[in-house]
């Protein structure tokens, strides 16, 4: 069961890793393509200044 | 003056082409200027034409006619190349924006993040899960207008009341 509240990270050096993760941040800057097949190119970038970051989860509403 | 390269087959032809030039451009006035004859279309648009090319041309008559010729058909050969060299131009720059293009992320979507309360967010929140949809947290942002921190604090507030859960797909 996974928790209702989410655990914020905030120490430098702390990672996320997952299938979907939303964020937000003042500055976005695109960085570079890694070399992979067109269909699974990986692509890099930066985010700075007011970042936040989640895993995205599917949500709906509770059946009652 | 300029040095004209022409061989003989050139020459000839040119020969040939400023005959037919200079034979139709002597029976043109005869035609033009008589009222009982009907004149057909095709020689006024050839009378046309060669008046054109005689206006042009005109600036060269420094020149014999016959250099006249050979220098417009040289000018004509080098736009020739010249169009061919722009179009492989062309082609290269597009094919090179055609790449460019396909490295431009996706279409860009700028969105106002609406202000409202946070009473007010929760409510539409419910509101929207209560069509029956999965969400995730950047759909609702996005859906609704509203910033991410404040949609992901409003979802776990919704979880711990049991009004939301994860989805069975997670």
């Amino acid at each position: 069961m996974r928790s209702a509240l989410p655990i914020v990270h905030r120490n430098a050096g702390d990672a996320l890793r997952g299938e979907k993760i939303a964020v937000k941040a003042e500055k976005i800057r695109m960085g570079s393509v890694q070399a992979g097949s067109s269909r699974h190119q990986i692509q890099t970038l930066t985010l700075e200044d007011k970042v936040f970051c989640i895993i995205e989860i599917p949500l709906v509403a509770s059946r009652k | 003056m300029p040095q004209i390269e022409i061989d003989a087959a050139g020459l000839a032809q040119v020969r040939r082409q400023m005959r037919s030039i200079e034979e139709i451009a002597q029976d043109l006035p005869e035609l033009t200027f008589s009222e009982t004859l009907p004149i057909p279309t095709y020689v006024i648009e050839v009378k046309s034409h060669f008046f054109n090319w005689a206006s042009g041309a005109s600036q060269l008559l420094t020149y014999s006619p016959y250099e006249t010729v050979v220098r417009i058909m040289q000018e004509n050969a080098e736009l020739r190349l010249e169009n061919r060299e722009l179009a492989a131009i062309s082609a290269k720059l597009e094919k090179r924006v055609g790449i460019l293009e396909s490295k431009l992320p996706e279409e860009e979507n700028v969105i106002v993040l609406r202000e409202i309360s946070r009473d007010e967010a929760k409510a539409e929140i419910a509101k929207l899960f209560s069509q029956g949809e999965t969400l995730y947290y950047s759909d609702i942002a996005m859906k609704l207008r509203l910033d991410l921190e404040l949609v992901v604090d409003i979802c776990n507030e919704l979880m711990s009341e049991g009004e939301i859960s994860i989805a069975d797909s997670a």
